[in-house]
């Protein structure tokens, strides 16, 4: 059956590059009806391409990967989200933006596993098609998808701003008070724009992301070792937190895994300390990790930002996988983590998916989304120095495309 | 202290020469954007037979008059592809080992004949990379002069007799030597040539140009120097006083001999320490900036060596030197350049009062972190200093002639001889700069297999890498003439 014409329309415009002064068109500013009716146009031209777009690439996957019941899935979850908000007819007051927002809240919530049920097709799939290829797929679906979440994901926050917004104003006129502009210094107008927190702290992020961390190494290995931040710990970036907040994760958990491993192979007597060092350059933050868990194999190096396919039990008991890392257990959700983390932590023993390698070739995807790096040396026999390396979207250009 | 290295051309001679090379070489690249015709090859200048084997020598005049020679080369050439079309016969650091530690005088009259028939192989490779710049780079007088040095050895090494017999070998040890001694000045004119023709060729070109002939230098002067001290520690009056026949080594003794290690074989050492090196080379880095900088001894940052100390590993103790000598220099001119005001406090409280002040040293040390695997060993130099900026400075740092180095390989012009040891350290000021010293480490790892890697914190500090194998096993890594892309390579 061939694709409704709309499809076909949509699927051949071309995409517009983000561009970080969309990102970041209204901070400072109380939020106005204008501001979110712009976004809303901005989010409802944007979004159905991109999802057209993804489809397309489900339909040059040759037929027998597209019948897989995991990849079949995701393809109609795509679908179906593209079917939904293509629907809406051009957007001009504000109660059909809040449909809009609310649905498009629901689609990202459907989409939030992609990856992993992506990655459990594949693996199913691995005679039909060579790894260049699935490689390609996946490294295009997670960009896009980055693409997809940060143009929605900022809309959806700036909606929700703006209804809190209006709801205080509301309250403080109900009070017979005048209104006025919220002064304090640290007010969420001042310091988030949409999805973008303005005075994202790393080290915090650091503390936060490795005390969880900690604690979930402890509960699956019963033993953790400690770790330290030094540096400019009083430096901020303009950042999108849960997106560094699960390359974080994801580098902590690697660190930390290896330096337990390492120690009980070595016979080690105590677990030398992760040492966590920020640094400020021009525009950019750095962080260095540093562990001494034995570092990572030549050979291994060459693999470690490959998606790796490794072989899973049907049942989870424990299963662990390649040099990439697998995560501590953790099958119950972290409160406070976003749900992204959730998800990536849960690919693990025990999650829902266990043993993929996919955490550090993401990572180093979300890492370079901004114009960031990620790199990692490997001393073998003693541990591995990774160099993160975040652009501040506040700082970079205003019309830099991403 | 700057003690001047005699030149080695006599100064007339090459002024008068490069006065009339550089006259062309100018003329040619303010052509380079004009004419095409005018750079056109005068073909009818060869006059002698190409087949004349004795041609070789006569028209190897340094300078000279350009055009002609070059043309009588092109016939020349010839002799060229006969030692082109041969592979180089590379060897590993373990088999210079096992072969040094039976040394019998068969064995070293066969590493005399090894040295004798490599070396022109070797050169003719680079001499056929010269050949393959741009006609303009060629052209440069310094580049030329290198290129006529190269062609001199070729010839006088492929005409060499063979070496049958001790004494041979005396005469030819001596040969190379002074070959090796004339050679000295190769870097330097390299980086004035390269220097100058910056904008005439593409920086990756020269890049890779300039990486494959500092590579094989190298390897010929590994395998020179090697046998050159194989030859000197075969002591003929020991072996005579132990009894002991031309075709027996001192292995086949129950004790070796006072002096004679298994270790130690020439210029490898199997069991090298490298925390040992790396303390060799913090004193002396710390030295020379103190000198420098007239400062207390003791005021230099303190280089802490940490981590697995007691590694060992087989190498040529001199290139790991060299490596780690000028990744310590960056450290320590960069810290002490980020804290200057503690070098002013340092050097205007003099003398005792500084040394036995509690308040602490004035510089955040350097930590050097020893790793060693089974194959390799990884020696992590980590520093203070602020990191490398700006940040595009970064991606030039491996670059042998970047724009901004533009002004450092002008002091090439300062100094006659280089021959990238860590001894020449002590006759050049630390404090003059040529750009060379990260490229040059790369290619010292680069040659037995290792790598040099360096990652910059900006705002914090560097973290620089060298990576080394252990076992000796790995091969040489020379290229013939003209292979794929260096940077594919590896």
């Amino acid at each position: 059956m061939p694709p409704p014409p709309a499809f076909t329309r949509y699927a051949s415009q071309k995409i517009n590059p983000v561009s970080i002064g969309q990102l970041l068109k209204y901070r400072r500013q109380p939020l106005s009806k204008e501001n979110i009716l712009d976004s809303i146009s901005y989010t409802q031209a944007e979004l159905p391409v991109r999802l057209a777009k993804r489809v397309i690439s489900f339909h040059r996957l040759p037929f027998i990967v597209g019948t897989n019941p995991h990849i079949a899935r995701v393809y109609n979850q795509y679908y179906e989200a593209f079917d939904r908000l293509h629907a809406f007819a051009p957007i001009n007051d504000l109660e059909p933006e809040w449909d809009f927002t609310r649905a498009l809240e629901r689609q990202t919530q459907i989409l939030a596993d992609v990856i992993p049920t992506i990655a459990q097709g594949f693996l199913e799939c691995q005679l039909y098609m060579p790894r260049e290829e699935r490689t390609a797929f996946i490294n295009d679906l997670i960009r896009s998808r980055i693409g997809l979440r940060v143009i929605g994901e900022q809309h959806v926050a700036l909606s929700y701003q703006f209804r809190e917004e209006q709801r205080k104003a509301k309250l403080a006129q109900d009070s017979d008070q005048s209104v006025r502009t919220n002064t304090s210094p640290h007010s969420r107008e001042d310091v988030w724009v949409g999805a973008i927190h303005t005075r994202l702290l790393p080290a915090r992020m650091m503390e936060q992301c490795g005390q969880m961390v900690q604690s979930m190494c402890e509960m699956h290995y019963g033993t953790a070792p400690s770790y330290y931040v030094d540096g400019d710990v009083d430096e901020t970036i303009s950042y999108i937190p849960s997106h560094f907040e699960y390359i974080t994760c994801e580098l902590l958990k690697n660190a930390l895994r290896a330096t337990v491993d390492f120690s009980s192979s070595t016979n080690r007597s105590s677990h030398p300390p992760i040492q966590i060092t920020i640094t400020k350059g021009d525009g950019y933050v750095g962080v260095r990790i540093r562990d001494q868990g034995g570092g990572i194999s030549k050979e291994n190096m060459r693999n470690i930002f490959e998606y790796s396919w490794s072989s899973m039990q049907t049942d989870s008991s424990d299963e662990h996988s390649s040099a990439a890392g697998t995560s501590p257990t953790g099958s119950s959700m972290m409160a406070g983590m976003s749900m992204q983390t959730n998800l990536a932590l849960q690919q693990g023993v025990g999650g829902p998916i266990a043993g993929l390698g996919f955490g550090l070739p993401m990572a180093r995807l979300y890492a370079g989304y901004f114009g960031g790096s990620l790199d990692i040396v490997s001393m073998e026999g003693y541990g591995c120095d990774v160099f993160l390396k975040l652009r501040s979207i506040e700082g970079s250009v205003e019309d830099r495309q991403i | 202290m700057l003690r001047h290295a005699a030149p080695l051309l006599s100064p007339k001679r090459t002024a008068s020469a490069g006065a009339c090379a550089k006259q062309q070489f100018r003329r040619a690249s303010r052509l380079a954007s004009g004419s095409y015709e005018a750079l056109r090859l005068n073909t009818t200048a060869a006059s002698s037979s190409p087949t004349d084997s004795s041609a070789g020598g006569s028209h190897m005049r340094v300078g000279g008059q350009g055009g002609r020679s070059l043309q009588q080369k092109f016939y020349e050439n010839r002799i060229l592809d006969r030692y082109t079309s041969q592979e180089p016969k590379k060897v590993t650091l373990r088999q210079l080992v096992l072969f040094g530690r039976q040394l019998t005088e068969d064995k070293l009259v066969a590493s005399a004949n090894y040295v004798r028939t490599e070396l022109p192989v070797r050169l003719a490779h680079r001499i056929s990379d010269f050949q393959f710049l741009p006609y303009i780079a060629g052209t440069n007088p310094h580049l030329k002069m290198v290129y006529d040095l190269y062609w001199r050895a070729f010839d006088e090494f492929r005409k060499f007799p063979v070496v049958k017999t001790l004494d041979d070998n005396r005469r030819f040890c001596d040969n190379v030597e002074k070959n090796l001694l004339e050679h000295s000045q190769v870097i330097p004119q390299l980086g004035m040539g390269v220097s100058e023709c910056a904008d005439l060729v593409s920086p990756d070109e020269i890049d890779r140009f300039m990486n494959q002939m500092l590579i094989s230098r190298i390897s010929r002067r590994t395998l020179a120097e090697q046998h050159i001290a194989l030859s000197r520690q075969f002591d003929t009056d020991l072996r005579a006083h132990l009894g002991l026949r031309p075709a027996e080594s001192f292995a086949q003794l129950g004790n070796a001999p006072a002096g004679f290690s298994t270790q130690r074989i020439g210029i490898v050492r199997a069991d090298c320490s490298a925390a040992q090196i790396i303390h060799e080379c913090a004193v002396r880095a710390a030295a020379l900036y103190e000198d420098a900088y007239h400062l207390p001894p003791g005021s230099a940052p303190q280089v802490i060596v940490e981590g697995h100390t007691d590694a060992t590993f087989m190498c040529i103790p001199a290139h790991f030197s060299y490596i780690v000598h000028e990744l310590l220099r960056n450290a320590m001119s960069h810290v002490m350049r980020r804290f200057a005001a503690r070098l002013d406090d340092t050097a205007t409280t003099k003398g005792a009062v500084a040394s036995s002040s509690s308040s602490g040293p004035a510089f955040p040390p350097i930590r050097v972190t020893i790793c060693s695997s089974h194959a390799d060993i990884v020696v992590r130099v980590s520093d203070e200093g602020g990191g490398i900026a700006p940040p595009d400075v970064l991606q030039h740092i491996w670059s042998f002639t970047h724009p901004l180095k533009a002004k450092h390989l002008r002091n090439f012009h300062a100094i006659h001889r280089m021959e990238a040891r860590v001894d020449e350290a002590d006759a050049v000021s630390p404090l003059l700069s040529f750009g060379f010293g990260l490229p040059m480490s790369r290619v010292y790892a680069r040659y037995w297999g290792g790598n040099v890697t360096v990652h910059s914190l900006p705002g914090h500090g560097v973290d620089a890498y060298v990576q080394l194998p252990r076992l000796g096993n790995v091969v040489e890594n020379i290229s013939a003439r003209r292979a794929s892309p260096f940077v594919a390579s590896f």
